[in-house]
């Protein structure tokens, strides 16, 4: 048997390559430090290395595989958590996920439950709605996962830098477009929705707004996942019995309009 | 190699290495050397030993690259390997104690 044939006999029970690898060279080192301090030619130096079998089954019971793999497959696996997690809080952070999370209603709610928007006021959801239906936009599916009528005060700070309070009425619809393509940057919040329509003629262009200091301007907000991203429409209305029969929005993304319809909970 | 021969020549390395950090071609030729030919083992049969200490954190391991450019393992026992050692060495002490005793009244 020569030196390879011996470090390849003596090291093929070791699974893992890395460590595989890593004891050839070691063992190689051995051989080659014993053939200079002795002067042993290929064969004695091999002989002198001892049985490469018995060594190759202890060896491969030391260096299980397992291992090496769970730390391979960990540092992966941690790595594209922070990926995604990155992806996930582009594009306001996950403290502002949160709390655009939080301003969502995930469950249908009872009329009398209320929570605290941004901004440290108070609102009550008075009316949640379900629509069904999708619709496809190139490699987007959109959807209407909900739609409530909240009613409360909006508490803030006004130009001045005077403190306010005054009650509002708002119809929030949420919107979610969901795609395979992870990479894909969503449409923004202003190209995706420009404008709303109600049953009751009324118009919403909608604007940029700040939620904590511009209380009470229709607006659109957006929060972009990896695969799904969200946006929510907030319409505000002279009161909760002014509530439309169906809204028409106009889709800047793909173009067209969808219709969600409250009273029978169908988006189209 | 038997078990009971493995955990013997694991002691006899922890030994060596709490001299110094050592290689594994120069821990055979010491042990060789310091047990008079005694301890005369096949070279490979080193390795599960060495690589056993290391799984068992009795021993680390560094690797420094000759001038002839071999890569070579170096081999330093840890605060670890020298408590497990120190007690291996009390069993070693007890044992020869009485072996000695029993051969001393035969």
């Amino acid at each position: 048997m020569n030196r390879l044939e011996w470090l390849d006999t003596a090291t093929r029970k070791i699974v893992f390559r890395p460590d595989r690898k890593a004891v050839r060279k070691e063992l190689a080192a051995h051989f080659e430090d014993l053939r200079e301090a002795r002067g042993l030619d290929e064969e004695a130096a091999t002989a002198a290395m001892g049985d490469p079998v018995e060594l190759a089954e202890e060896l491969g019971r030391l260096h299980r595989p397992w291992w090496g793999w769970l730390w391979r497959v960990s540092r992966i696996a941690l790595l594209l958590a922070v990926v995604l997690w990155f992806l996930c809080a582009r594009e306001y952070g996950f403290g502002e996920f949160k709390r655009w999370m939080y301003n969502m209603p995930q469950l249908p709610k009872e009329t009398t439950d209320s929570y605290l928007t941004v901004g440290a006021g108070t609102v009550s959801v008075l009316e949640t709605w379900r629509p069904v239906g999708t619709k496809e936009l190139g490699h987007y599916r959109l959807s209407v996962p909900s739609a409530w009528l909240e009613q409360g005060v909006d508490a803030g700070i006004d130009e001045d830098g005077r403190s306010f309070q005054r009650p509002v009425c708002r119809l929030k619809i949420c919107l979610r477009l969901d795609t395979w393509k992870f990479w894909a940057v969503a449409p923004r919040k202003g190209e995706m929705i420009p404008a709303v329509l109600d049953s009751e003629g009324r118009r919403y262009d909608l604007g940029y707004c700040n939620w904590r200091t511009d209380a009470g301007e229709t607006c659109c907000s957006s929060w972009q996942g990896p695969f799904t991203t969200w946006y929510h429409v907030a319409l505000e209305l002279p009161g909760p019995e002014d509530v439309p029969e169906w809204v028409e929005l106009s889709v800047g993304y793909g173009g067209g309009t969808v219709r969600v319809s409250l009273e029978s909970e169908v988006m189209s | 190699m038997a078990k009971k021969d493995v955990a013997g020549t694991a002691m006899l390395v922890l030994a060596l290495l709490k001299q110094r950090e050592m290689y594994g071609y120069q821990i055979i030729e010491e042990l060789d050397r310091r047990s008079e030919h005694v301890f005369q083992m096949k070279e490979g049969t080193l390795y599960p030993v060495l690589h056993g200490l290391e799984k068992d954190r009795l021993v680390t391991a560094r690797e420094a690259v000759t001038e002839q450019g071999r890569t070579r393992r170096y081999y330093a026992v840890t605060e670890r390997g020298l408590r497990v050692l120190e007690e291996k060495e009390r069993e070693w002490r007890t044992f020869s104690k009485a072996v000695t005793a029993i051969l001393a009244g035969a």
